[in-house]
């Protein structure tokens, strides 16, 4: 009977899950360190995990250099965008939003075809333009035009109260500068559209150390702030007039939530691209894993399983004996997809939502 | 009109002159060939008054994607995938405009000498400034990728009229300027049927496929065709060729080979020339040692970064093409992606850099083959080669 009850404890306080989604994560992060395009022998990655370093400075360059930044940014891109995706889904409640759907990463495509189409037509060709215009200003042009996408919501969401119109009016923004973005393509040498079209597959792998400075505490702290919005976030569940009644304060929340899911995409857009579906997938995933729709339990939970989803997407792309490498979208895409019509066709799991 | 008038007639009378030039040769010719051959001998009598006898030709050595043939009035130009000759892409009928042709050959006719042209891109540019028939050219694409100095007079004089770019053809411009032929290369994934459609005479140059140096360069033969300046063609493309095979004399007694590996990471792939590519060639010839070199293909090797470095991390030279304005450095090239200062090249200071916005490279360049390989083996090799000033390739040495 003890026994039975203090499994029971466990199961709810989610304590097994959550262990085995870390070790989960554990695994993959080493794995991501450990396969690759090279083959690497363990012990050798060991050591020079640890710092013990290796005879062969090719193999510590490789992991140092390549395999440790992109997997620390596949690791903090994946959760970042389920909580984002997480706090959509609830301030709109609509189990289809997802971390772009206010048109942030529209904007920091619009940003990016901007540099790479527009610069590369008076500057020139730029197939070699997304390499020498540089991965800094591909990552200025995507952050200066998300975060004016961003400042543009949350302008709006001041002045309209219902939430369902604010989701239109982020859907229309990211229509707008989709069709800029199809203008700039229309005048462009193939050369940049394909730059362009490369750069919209999303990569990890683009990230130095130097950039990793500012990536890692900016994710961190959205991630942080994420933890204090639980509270908000369950009242908002029982609707704005229950939440209300509540003593919430509605419009604080609501822009500190798009505040927080800004900046998050923000962010991982403009250092790896728009990456698609883990934002939209992975809370409908925890949601079923967890059966439970309380954010205290969703939050670490959909925290753990972006950033386990993102390093086992990382690892197929770049699957070992494999000398080239598929775009991060497209694995997330094929993975994501599914959950996606899963999700759709056993409808009672989103009933939680509504 | 009236200078257009005025050009023309004299172009009739340049015409005129070259035709009885034509005709003394190819009385000389009827006399030799009819000594050679009976079955000839009677094709001659059938000849007319009018027909003309082409006395100067060419004939493809290098190049795989076009061969002509002479008939007694007319031209018979096909063209072919260099990568893969057994399907004929196109066939032309070069000839004068009252020539008869019969009505069971098939190909398209286009009159030559042709008075106007126009071209879809730059490097049809590089065999027409080198042809020296530059000043028929009446529409471009894209002048902002072309550095000809003559045709950026005439596009702002508004003599050549620029028509859009190969995805984004303007086609009434195109049919208001009404080009004798349009010029272009058939890069998959652009459909010129609508072109055809509207009656503009395409002609493909399908030189881009070669993949060798000289093969491509050899397809100023095939432009001359239509000026008839075979003569010419011949006489660029023969020192061409005595200049290429001479440096390449030159670099067959290097022993140790230096490694080279090229281009750079893109996204998350890094793009390199087959073992078999165009620029491999050039490796090859100038007695380099290019790491991919025994991939035998044509295509474009798409590889993973790690690939790339485990592989080249040592290798003594790296060689870059890129469109950069400005003085590209190697702080430049670090910027990019913080890995790349960990290549040997880097840290030696061993990239051969060609910057393709400061100098014709895909222009002018694919008509001076020699130039390039004496860059190189220069760029690696200052001593071979102390004289030579170096054009596209170069060694780069700003560090900031």
């Amino acid at each position: 009977m003890e026994i039975n009850v203090i499994i029971d404890k466990l199961k709810n306080s989610n304590i097994i899950l959550n262990l085995m989604l870390l070790l989960g994560i554990i695994l993959f992060f080493v794995l991501n360190i450990a396969v690759g395009s090279v083959y690497i022998p363990f012990p050798d990655v060991l050591k020079i995990l640890i710092g013990q370093g290796s005879d062969n400075q090719v193999w510590v360059n490789i992991i140092l250099k390549s395999r440790l930044p992109q997997t620390i940014t596949a690791c903090l891109s994946g959760s970042g965008l389920a909580i984002g995706g997480l706090l959509m889904q609830t301030l709109f409640r609509n189990p289809l939003a997802g971390p772009s759907i206010l048109g942030i990463s529209s904007g920091a495509s619009l940003g990016v075809a901007f540099v790479i189409m527009f610069v590369g037509n008076i500057g020139g060709f730029a197939f070699s333009g997304i390499a020498t215009i540089g991965n800094f200003a591909i990552v200025f042009a995507a952050f200066a035009g998300s975060v004016l996408v961003l400042f543009l919501i949350l302008f709006l969401a001041r002045k309209v109260k219902n939430n369902a119109m604010l989701l239109i009016i982020g859907i229309m923004v990211g229509y707008i500068s989709s069709s800029l973005v199809g203008v700039l393509q229309f005048y462009s040498i193939s050369e940049n559209v394909h730059a362009f079209a490369i750069w919209g597959l999303a990569s990890f792998s683009n990230i130095s150390w130097i950039q990793m400075k500012l990536f890692i505490p900016v994710i961190l702290i959205g991630l942080f702030f994420s933890f204090l919005l639980i509270k908000p976030l369950n009242m908002l569940l029982l609707g704005e007039n229950y939440a209300k009644n509540l003593g919430l304060n509605i419009r604080k929340t609501r822009i500190l939530i798009i505040l927080v899911t800004g900046i998050l995409t923000a962010v991982i857009t403009a250092f790896c691209g728009p990456v698609a579906f883990l934002g939209l997938a992975v809370p409908h995933l925890a949601r079923m894993l967890y059966s439970t729709s309380n954010h205290k339990v969703l939050v670490p939970g959909v925290l753990f399983f972006g950033a386990l989803l993102a390093l086992f997407c990382n690892l197929i792309a770049r699957m070992p004996g494999f000398d080239g490498a598929l775009p991060i979208n497209a694995v997330t895409s094929m993975i994501g997809a599914p959950i996606v019509i899963s999700v759709i066709l056993k409808k009672k799991k989103l009933n939680s939502l509504n | 009109m009236d200078s257009a008038f005025g050009k023309k007639s004299k172009k009739k009378m340049k015409n005129n002159i070259s035709l009885i030039k034509f005709l003394k040769i190819s009385i000389v010719l009827i006399f030799f060939i009819s000594c050679n051959s009976k079955k000839q001998n009677n094709e001659i009598n059938n000849l007319n008054s009018k027909k003309i006898i082409y006395s100067a030709k060419v004939f493809p050595q290098f190049a795989k994607g076009f061969k002509i043939d002479y008939f007694d009035n007319y031209k018979l130009i096909r063209i072919y995938n260099p990568r893969d000759t057994t399907r004929i892409i196109n066939e032309y009928i070069l000839s004068d405009k009252d020539a008869f042709i019969p009505d069971s050959l098939k190909g398209k006719r286009i009159f030559i000498p042709l008075n106007s042209f126009a071209c879809l891109h730059s490097t049809q540019i590089g065999y027409a400034n080198r042809l020296e028939v530059l000043d028929a050219i009446c529409g471009i694409s894209e002048a902002q990728y072309i550095k000809n100095k003559y045709i950026h007079e005439k596009v702002s004089d508004g003599e050549i009229i620029e028509f859009g770019s190969p995805q984004n053809i303007n086609h009434e411009k195109l049919l208001s300027i009404n080009p004798d032929i349009l010029l272009l290369a058939p890069h998959p994934g652009n459909s010129f049927e609508k072109l055809e459609e509207i009656g503009i005479n395409l002609v493909y140059n399908t030189s881009f496929l070669e993949t060798t140096p000289l093969a491509r360069a050899e397809w100023i033969k095939f432009l001359s065709c239509f000026f008839n300046k075979e003569d010419y063609a011949n006489q660029v493309f023969d020192s061409i060729v005595t200049k290429y095979q001479k440096l390449k004399e030159l670099s067959k007694n290097i022993k140790d080979q230096p490694d080279i590996f090229t281009s750079k990471k893109y996204g998350q792939i890094w793009y390199l020339p087959g073992g078999e590519s165009y620029m491999a060639k050039f490796f090859e010839d100038a007695g380099i040692n290019y790491l991919w070199k025994n991939e035998k293909t044509y295509e474009a090797l798409a590889l993973d970064f790690e690939i790339v470095y485990a592989k080249a991390a040592s290798a003594e030279f790296w060689c870059i093409k890129d469109y950069y304005d400005g003085d590209y450095s190697y702080t430049q090239l670090a910027a990019e992606f913080e890995p790349y200062s960990d290549f040997k090249a880097f840290k030696d200071t061993n990239i051969i850099f060609c910057n393709t916005f400061k100098t014709s490279y895909f222009e002018d360049g694919i008509m001076e083959p020699e130039i390039v390989l004496a860059d190189l083996i220069k760029a690696i090799n200052p001593e071979q080669l102390p004289n030579h000033k170096s054009k596209y390739f170069k060694r780069l040495l700003k560090w900031k």
